[in-house]
């Protein structure tokens, strides 16, 4: 069945869907004995918004950590399968995950800022690597695109744990994005913000659209319906079904898919 | 189960609940024994320092750079003393605080949990050995080994205390630094990993820095614990009050003084044996100065992410 999904969407993309920038061929992530996500198959198109959706538990993280090799962290955590950015096996020999986390940014559920200066959150990281440009400008820039410059420009040397948390997760956006990332994987950005914080971090993935590709994972059926171009649904690891979002939330093939969008579960 | 089943007294009862109270003050009992404990050593300590100082001028105790109490004529400047408990806090910060802070992020950053359960309990043990085992340590091991390379070196020395104090103090200092490292928050780690920043990179500039201030009090905790050291710098370090930054030399540091005074017959109410309690005062403000600080600092490091 998702195998039958995974050639109509690739049928498509060789008609209307632009080419995969990540994808993954019969991917299967345990964390010891209790599998997480189970034998996926799918491509993500590339500068467009892609929102993983489905209900507590069903691997939506486990998935979205699998393209930077987050999940390597978690010592127990193994995985059977590929991983293809632009084609090639992150897990290939020679394939070195800090490399690629700086081409492949996130940004976490809770906001993560270091206790380090507002201006040290965005520029520690290009500087270690040893960004060749003024580290001010890409700051500035950087806290542009998210839209907290105007908020934050006095107050650039205090700290950054003094911010709100809808100014701290923009803040998170801002250091992913002076890296100058390929694309951006979004664990929830917005389940520990407000309404008001949610909306303005909503208007800002519109934004960076056109520059990185963005894959985020969300539990809120209005926001992934809101914001993303492509919907993955995810049930129990098992991929149900991946279409065009519209598509999705107005006429799912699956009927698991259309229970979960209208609220039936999950 | 019916209404009546569980007893409803009226709400004005006047009973005492007399066992409630008495664990109440037995347990206020408990709290004010170690209030009560401390204001008798500071009375005791205040008293004995009192005399002495109606003696002897508190510049020339605090200033004076000659000690021999018990000579005649008597020289009551601390100074060696200081300068020797000085050489011993020195030395043994150099060995405990960088290996001790190494040891923590070896422990907190890179160690699988088997590597965990086997080095956390050696540390612990290292830190349950009687200091006057170290103090042997030091004269039966360490000094032969300095002496095999300085050949100069007196049998007491510095450096031999120092080292063994430091080892002495490791485990503390790795295991309050463990501590700290493991209180950041692991979304940091992650935020820094996501950067595309390799573990050195993310443990040294990330989680270390985000752990200073636990990191520090550690520091200032474990400099009291070797300034209040005894049996070990009064074994190996020697009984020479020396003003000498030289670690290959005999000194005697506060500690050690007491405890040679302590030891012979000084008779009660001396000038000597008052000297017991000047020392030991000055002991106590140090090191109640020294924790005072790392009590801040701790302080401010919980701020931080409540």
């Amino acid at each position: 069945m998702v195998d039958i999904l995974g050639r109509q969407h690739a049928a498509e993309a060789r008609g209307t869907r632009s080419a995969p920038i990540l994808a993954t061929r019969g991917v299967t992530i345990s964390y010891g004995d209790s599998t997480a996500i189970r034998d996926i198959t799918l491509e993500i198109p590339e500068q467009k918004i892609t929102a993983i959706i489905g209900p507590s538990g069903c691997g939506k993280s486990t998935l979205l950590r699998s393209f930077n090799r987050m999940n390597d962290l978690i010592p127990s955590v193994h995985h059977t399968g590929e991983i293809l950015y632009h084609g090639q096996d992150i897990y290939a020999r020679g394939v070195d995950p800090v490399e690629l986390r700086r081409q492949i940014g996130m940004v976490f559920q809770k906001p993560n800022p270091f206790p380090k200066s507002i201006l040290k959150n965005v520029t520690w990281a290009p500087a270690l690597h040893g960004y060749r440009g003024s580290l001010m400008q890409l700051a500035e820039e950087s806290l542009q695109r998210v839209a907290l410059w105007d908020e934050v420009k006095d107050r650039l040397s205090q700290s950054a744990m003094g911010l709100s948390g809808g100014q701290q997760q923009r803040l998170c956006i801002a250091r992913a994005i002076a890296m100058q990332p390929d694309v951006l994987l979004m664990d929830e950005p917005c389940s520990a913000l407000d309404p008001v914080s949610t909306s303005r971090i909503e208007d800002l993935l519109f934004e960076l659209k056109s520059r990185f590709t963005i894959l985020i994972v969300t539990h809120n059926m209005q926001q992934a319906s809101r914001v993303s171009d492509y919907t993955v649904f995810l049930d129990r690891g098992s991929m149900v079904e991946f279409d065009v979002t519209d598509k999705i939330f107005t006429q799912p093939g699956e009927q698991r898919t259309a229970d979960y969008v209208m609220g039936r579960f999950g | 189960m019916s209404s009546s089943d569980l007893p409803r007294p009226p709400i004005t009862t006047q009973r005492s609940r007399f066992g409630e109270r008495l664990i109440l003050k037995g347990l206020l009992l408990c709290a004010l024994l170690s209030i009560a404990s401390t204001t008798a050593i500071v009375m005791v300590l205040g008293k004995e320092s009192a005399l002495f100082f109606q003696h002897v001028p508190l510049s020339d105790f605090l200033f004076g750079t000659e000690w021999h109490p018990v000579l005649n004529p008597p020289r009551f400047g601390v100074l060696p003393l200081v300068c020797g408990t000085f050489l011993i806090v020195a030395g043994a910060g150099l060995v405990a605080l960088p290996i001790g802070l190494g040891t923590a992020i070896y422990l907190g950053e890179y160690a699988s949990q088997r590597t965990r359960d086997i080095i956390k309990p050696v540390l612990e043990v290292l830190a349950g050995i009687p200091t006057v085992v170290y103090g042997y340590l030091a004269l039966t091991l360490i000094t032969p080994m300095i002496r095999a390379v300085f050949q100069n070196t007196g049998v007491f020395n510095a450096a031999s205390a120092a080292i063994v104090v430091g080892i002495m103090i490791l485990p503390m200092v790795a295991s309050l630094c463990d501590d700290a490292i493991r209180a950041v928050p692991d979304g940091l780690r992650q935020g820094a990993h996501a950067l595309g920043t390799t573990n050195f990179e993310v443990s040294t500039r990330v989680v270390v820095p985000a752990a200073l201030s636990g990191i520090i009090a550690s520091f200032v905790l474990a400099i009291s614990r070797a300034i209040g050291e005894t049996m070990a710098v009064t074994l190996a370090a020697g009984a020479t009050p020396k003003l000498t930054l030289n670690p290959l030399e005999s000194i005697q540091t506060m500690t050690a003084f007491i405890v040679q005074l302590s030891l012979g017959d000084t008779p009660n109410g001396t000038i000597e044996y008052q000297t017991i309690f000047a020392v030991g005062a000055l002991l106590f403000v140090i090191t109640l100065v020294m924790n005072v600080i790392a009590g801040r600092v701790l302080r401010r490091f919980r701020e931080v992410y409540e």
